[in-house]
Parts: C-alpha cells; sequence; structure tokens
C-alpha cells in the first residue's frame, strides 16, 4: 500500500531536484492513468522547487526545500521554502502571458508553465500548494 | 551526453538522444551544444536544426537555453528549427509563445 503522504527536506542546489523527481517518479507516477497529466505534475513541481532553491532561498545551500505530497481524491504537493515567496508577483494577471516587448526574455516562463499545467495551484508567502487530478 | 549530428552546405541537424531537457541534465546539453552553436556561428551554414524526436520533456531552464541558442543564430542571420517535437512538449513550446518566433515543426 503506497503511503498517503510523505515529505522531503533537501538542501537549495538544484542539484538536489533529481533526487526528489526519482521520488515523486516512484512514489506518484503509478497513481496516474494518464501519462501526460503526470508529465503535467512532474513540469509543474520541477518549476516549483526550482523556483523555491533559486528565487526563494537564494540558492543558499544553509537553505532547505521540504516537499510534502498527500494522496487524496487528488494529488496535493506543499513545497515550502525559507524565503519571502514571490506571491503577489505570482497573483498578478498578466504573468500568465507574454509582453510583446518580453517575449525573447530567457526567463520568466516557469510561473506560466506552473499555472498552466496544474488543476489547481495557490501561492503563499513561503510555500506553493499544487492538486493534480489523478483518476 | 550523447548527441548525433549530420552535416550538410546549408544546414547542422542535431538529435538529441535524451528523453528530457531540464534543470537535471541543462549543464551536460549545453556543454555539448555549445561547440556546434559556435561552429555554425563562425561559418556558412544557415540554419541549425535541433531533432527533438526522443524529447518528451523541456521544462523552463530548457526554454531558456533554446531562446539563447535562436538569439545567437539571429544576431548572424541564421535560423533555428525544431522538428519532431512531440503534443506535451509542443504544447510547452505554445503556452510559452516560443512557436510564434522559432519555426516548430
Amino acid at each position: 500500500m503506497k503511503k498517503l503522504t510523505s515529505k522531503m527536506i533537501i538542501k537549495s542546489n538544484i542539484n538536489n531536484i533529481k533526487e526528489v523527481m526519482n521520488w515523486i517518479n516512484a512514489d506518484l507516477k503509478p497513481l496516474f492513468a494518464v501519462s501526460e497529466k503526470f508529465e503535467s505534475l512532474r513540469l509543474t513541481l520541477q518549476e516549483a522547487i526550482t523556483n523555491a532553491i533559486v528565487h526563494g532561498n537564494n540558492s543558499d545551500d544553509k537553505k532547505s526545500v521540504e516537499i510534502t505530497y498527500k494522496i487524496n481524491e487528488s494529488v496535493e504537493v506543499t513545497i515550502k521554502d525559507e524565503g519571502k515567496g514571490v506571491s503577489s508577483q505570482c497573483q498578478e494577471p498578466d504573468i500568465n502571458t507574454i509582453k510583446p516587448t518580453d517575449i525573447f526574455k530567457e526567463s520568466g516562463r516557469g510561473i506560466m508553465l506552473m499555472k498552466h499545467f496544474c488543476d489547481e495551484i495557490k501561492f503563499y508567502d513561503n510555500h506553493v500548494i499544487i492538486k493534480m487530478q489523478y483518476k | 551526453m550523447n548527441l548525433d549530428i549530420k552535416k550538410s552546405s546549408n544546414q547542422i541537424q542535431i538529435i538529441f538522444t535524451d528523453d528530457r531537457i531540464d534543470t537535471t541534465n541543462l549543464k551536460e546539453i549545453q556543454d555539448a551544444l555549445s561547440p556546434f552553436v559556435l561552429d555554425i556561428q563562425g561559418g556558412s551554414v544557415k540554419e541549425l536544426e535541433l531533432d527533438f524526436d526522443s524529447i518528451n520533456f523541456i521544462d523552463s531552464s530548457g526554454l531558456a537555453m533554446i531562446i539563447n541558442i535562436y538569439k545567437k543564430l539571429l544576431a548572424k542571420n541564421q535560423n533555428l528549427s525544431i522538428i519532431n517535437s512531440g503534443t506535451f512538449v509542443q504544447e510547452i513550446f505554445k503556452v510559452t509563445k516560443l512557436d510564434t518566433f522559432i519555426n516548430i515543426r
């Protein structure tokens, strides 16, 4: 029986994302009836964890990122960092689209992907909660 | 990191063998690609074509790498094309508007 909740804590180094994604793959992928739905969750999580490491914790490897999943009717994953969060920036409506002047910018697409590919996302001061249906 | 390379007089085609371009393998891919990008920038080849047949996942760091290559080639009047991308990757290109300036087919 798969655990209904589990947690992993990593130091703020992007090299640690692989370990998290291997854990998510092993624990959550088998739940998903449609593989593209899992890939969407994976993309959303990867962006959220990168944000937490790079923007939340300023890539300070003394700081941690905590990832917790809960399995109910849907999968709910919380990503918590030790920073002040990017809450207000993420709530801006125009983050969903790229301004013509920013079209060639190399950054700024992560939050757009997160918002598009998950079923539900909520931004708080130092954590993000992502929900995805798996049935 | 292995890349398959096909060269003609007008084009260099790079065929990826990994299944993803994301933060977990970005540096290896950048290191593997950069000599070819430099080579193209300094030569007479007009187009770089990236074959995404094996790629089923790309994140924002991978997109940033693609945009960076696009801008380098654009500065030399050279083109970047992406071929054989699957539906999930195409949706990522569409959401992030890469399909509005990079030739994706």
